[in-house]
């Protein structure tokens, strides 16, 4: 072998062990790290309660599992889920003006700082402020109340109230199961229009009900003013519940999805100045009513009242949260351009040169708008490019407290850290408590929701 | 355990699509995978394709162990005999002798089928059994299926809000979200038990028609003018009731019943069992092994074919599978009945009759007892159930143990030394050592610190 070789094999040989210095020197397991409590869950139905140790990709998810003689550690393989069972929320108080769609599926809640032909800027409470191509947005939505959350759970059964029935309400694992009939109530704090959105899944022919703005949180009470959505098997009705004037049914809608289902996320919202009531299904409309007498209900409360008997209901994931009472106007409009909408309904279609200082340039045909910020109900994105859903193994989908969602190609988790690279915002570091569930995996989660994995047999024949 | 459910249970268990062992824990956690290694001292060892270290759990942490499928099946042959212990654990086998010290039985979970040598037999002191209950031999399978759409006739049925569907084949299952019909002469005997496991979302409504000769729906508010049909029985079943009315096409329609079927609306699945004696124009309806009801047609039997057709009534989803058709011997399965203060044995004999005395043997098919009047010598075949004198239950299962449960609905309660998926060792307190084919058994259940009452 020739003499002038020798550097380059020493070189070689130096950068290959840094190199796997670099793999295998990512958190060493339980190094500095703060294990988080939770429940992981895996895609073929297995469960660990547990604690969260460290995650990357060269050393895998380290779960610490009472049962196990030493912590285990998997592949990204068949990871479904982590869910912590605490987490540290928003700011109190907080109300982000605006909520950054993006297409992706990233869904955040922040205050827009800047929007200008190529980027947009924005500041969370969960992280770094964040800057991400223009091009990677679908829709920024504003609110003029700000998006103000009111209660964000469960994460216990602490400040519920249940009926005095031999089998109430259980809580495990951030859901409540109904036992038998039975009430589930909490005061919210609703005030004002709202919207309330939670999980529900039911076995069997569901038959329940959910009370809104209700005085009375520890059972159906028709003697305080209330709306009531009442639940049956494939579709939904709202009945004003009007203390000393009885109940009047305001409406029905039919959800034929539901007779080939057993779960769907519901939300609920009431504009209580102009008396309109409407129903959401995994996010599609349902119906709206209107409340001739206007809006009759002065509680803050929410309860859910299973009808059934059995472990037939569960209820999850609820967030409710104030609303400027103003729908948004989602695919509505088939353009290659971008669409302003406004407060007074007005809609211009052109091209959006940029926000700033709160105001919005605009350009529609030839002309040049500047338009105060606080006009604008919503901005959607020309469709352009999008960028690709997430695929990668380590690729994971982090959740915040207040409903935020980021992707993010993972690159270490201790607890303190939370270290990745979103293809949105490029290198991102997010508080590690603000996280209360990541996802694994994210095409298998995304054909679950669409109804085309074979979590339900029966949804895969749709 | 009566041989009906002995026999459906083995069937069940060749059936299983099951895809993994799942171990789960005290405190509820689950985690699938394989077991590879158990043993008190190692804990249990799991395999699992995507971690990055071998998987070891504290015995001390476990409930249950469930296995998933086997790939190869216990088969029976022959006459089938419980035995029930002292500890109410329960085994098969053939029965080879009892005396008045031993009983002798070739339990199937040791020989898997192959013939009876003295290696496989288990002794076991008389006075640790409780009863002997024979089972006689197997049933004739009919039916078993579905394994395609060949030979099934689907139809679309005209259904009340326009949406007609239609049966869908998949995974050795019928899916139908929409009104459906398909139907099979599956050539139901005489006195039959037609079987299916059925699984649904929403409110399902489901119509079966039996012994009909006729594979296309019946429109049952315009039956005069389908084409000729002979007549049937229909079970309309849904998620609160079951009902039955014989159809025929020119006779006006006559319910004979309706029937609540409790806890079905808080299900999403369920195995149907629909029994039929046609000599005595009884139908039997059981619900996950409960009898519904049984409705008696007071006029002639009504159906004229031996086929069936499974009618979508366009409510739910539904989903069937595992439909199988036995001949049945027109009687609904007991379990056997304890008799623990007995002062002398006891012989139920299955027309009925019971003899008190003493049991000497059994020997070649022939029970030997010496009752006051007279000692008789009893055909096996006749006998419903042998009940031993002066027997105490053993009520408390001991610390540590494992209770491991078979195939065919019975159990054992042990201290392990090892189980692995090619043997388990054990010592059973009623028997003592034994070695047994680990994929007789279903599940692992655990015992770890203290005894618990049986349930």
């Amino acid at each position: 072998m020739s003499g002038k070789l020798w550097p380059l094999i020493t070189a070689l040989l130096v950068a290959a062990s840094l190199v796997a210095e670099a793999q295998t020197s990512a958190p060493a397991a339980g190094t500095n790290a703060v294990s988080r409590a939770g429940v992981l869950q895996l895609f073929d139905g297995s469960i660990l309660h547990g604690s969260l140790d460290t995650m990357s990709p060269s050393n895998g998810l380290r779960w610490d599992f009472p049962a196990a003689e030493k912590p285990l550690r998997f592949t990204p393989t068949n990871l479904a889920s982590v869910r912590f069972d605490t987490t540290a929320g928003a700011v109190a108080g907080a109300r982000p003006n605006s909520r950054f769609k993006f297409k992706n599926g990233d869904d955040i809640f922040g205050d827009l700082a800047q929007v200008t032909d190529s980027q947009v800027a924005l500041q969370t409470w969960f992280g770094s402020d964040l800057k991400a191509a223009r091009e990677a947005l679908h829709s920024i939505v504003f609110s003029r109340k700000g998006f103000a959350t009111l209660y964000e759970g469960p994460t216990s059964a602490e400040g519920w109230k249940m009926g005095n029935t031999p089998r109430p309400w259980i809580y495990r694992d951030g859901v409540f199961v109904a036992q038998s009939a039975d009430a589930l109530g909490r005061d919210v704090g609703l005030k004002g229009s709202s919207r309330v959105e939670f999980d529900l899944a039911w076995v069997g022919s569901l038959s329940m009900s959910v009370t809104l703005y209700t005085e009375n949180v520890s059972r159906f009470d028709y003697g305080s003013s209330s709306y009531m959505f009442y639940l049956g098997p494939g579709s939904l009705s709202l009945q004003r519940v009007q203390a000393g004037a009885g109940v009047m049914l305001l409406g029905q809608a039919q959800i034929p999805a539901m007779f080939k289902k057993n779960k769907m996320r519901l939300e609920l919202r009431c504009n209580t100045e102009e008396g309109t009531i409407a129903a959401y299904a995994d996010g599609q409309l349902l119906q709206k009513w209107k409340d001739q007498n206007g809006f009759v209900a002065k509680g803050t409360g929410l309860v859910f009242f299973s009808q059934m008997d059995g472990p037939s209901v569960k209820v999850s994931n609820i967030k409710v949260s104030e609303w400027d009472g103003r729908f948004e106007n989602e695919g509505v409009t088939e353009t290659k351009d971008d669409v302003l909408y406004l407060a007074n309904r007005d809609k211009v279609v052109g091209n959006l040169m940029g926000v700033a200082d709160g105001k919005v340039k605009f350009k529609a045909s030839d002309t040049e708008l500047q338009i105060p910020l606080e006009r604008v109900t919503q901005i959607v994105f020309a469709p352009g490019a999008t960028n690709q859903a997430p695929t990668a193994p380590w690729e994971v989908r982090a959740h915040f407290s207040a409903g935020e969602t980021v992707a993010l190609n993972l690159e270490h988790w201790d607890g303190k850290q939370f270290l990745g690279k979103s293809r949105n915002f490029g290198q991102v570091s997010f508080k590690p408590e603000a996280v209360r569930e990541i996802h694994f995996n994210l095409d298998r989660h995304r054909l679950a929701e669409s109804g085309s994995a074979p979590v339900d047999e029966f949804l895969e024949l749709e | 355990m009566p041989r009906f459910f002995i026999l459906l249970a083995l069937v069940g268990f060749l059936a299983s699509a099951k895809a993994q062992d799942v171990v789960r824990f005290a405190n509820g956690d689950l985690l699938r995978g394989a077991l590879e290694q158990l043993s008190p001292t190692n804990g249990l060892q799991w395999k699992r394709a995507d971690v990055l270290d071998p998987l070891k759990f504290r015995v001390e942490e476990l409930a249950e162990v469930e296995f998933g499928p086997r790939p190869e099946a216990p088969a029976v042959s022959g006459d089938l005999t419980v035995l029930r212990l002292n500890n109410l654990d329960e085994i098969q086998g053939k029965l080879i002798s009892v005396d008045q010290t031993n009983v002798v039985l070739a339990p199937w979970f040791a020989n898997a089928g192959g013939p009876v040598t003295a290696d496989n037999r288990l002794t076991i002191p008389r006075t640790n059994v409780l009863l002997v209950a024979p089972l006689g031999p197997g049933r004739r399978l009919v039916f078993e299926g579905p394994t395609g759409l060949e030979g099934w006739t689907k139809s679309k049925v005209t259904a009340v809000n326009g949406e007609a569907g239609e049966w869908r084949f998949k995974n050795n299952a019928f899916y139908a979200t929409e009104s459906a019909s398909i139907a099979r002469d599956l050539k139901l005997p005489d006195i039959s038990s037609f079987q299916f496991d059925m699984e649904w979302r929403g409110f399902f409504y489901l119509a079966v028609a039996l012994y009909t000769d006729y594979l296309h729906p019946v429109n049952l508010a315009s039956k005069e003018t389908e084409p000729d049909f002979g007549g049937f029985y229909s079970l309309q079943l849904n998620s609160f009731s079951a009902n039955l009315l014989p159809v025929t096409k020119t006779d006006p329609l006559k319910y004979l019943g309706q029937a609540p079927v409790p806890g079905l609306a808080q299900k999403t699945n369920a195995r149907v069992d629909i029994r039929v004696n046609k000599p005595k124009r009884t139908i039997g309806l059981l619900v996950d092994g409960q009898l519904v009801k049984e409705w008696v047609d007071s006029e002639t039997f009504a159906g004229k074919g031996t086929a069936v057709r499974l009618v979508h009534q366009g409510q739910g989803a539904v989903k069937l599978h595992n439909i199988r058709v036995f001949e049945w011997d027109g009687y609904y399965e007991e379990k056997p009945t304890n008799s623990v203060a007995l002062k002398s044995d006891l012989v139920k004999l299955r027309n009925g009759d019971r003899i008190f005395g003493s049991i000497t043997k059994v020997a070649e098919n022939t029970l030997s007892v010496a009752s006051t009047a007279q000692n008789l010598d009893i055909p096996m075949a006749r006998v419903k159930q042998l009940d031993f004198a002066d027997r105490t239950l053993q009520t408390n299962v001991p610390p540590r143990s494992v209770r491991a449960h078979l195939a065919t609905g019975g159990r054992l309660t042990f201290e392990l030394d090892s189980w692995s998926p090619s043997a388990a060792r054990i010592r059973h307190p009623l028997f003592g050592v034994a070695e047994l084919k680990p994929e007789a058994f279903t599940k692992l259940e655990f015992f770890p610190l203290t005894g618990k009452a049986q349930p």
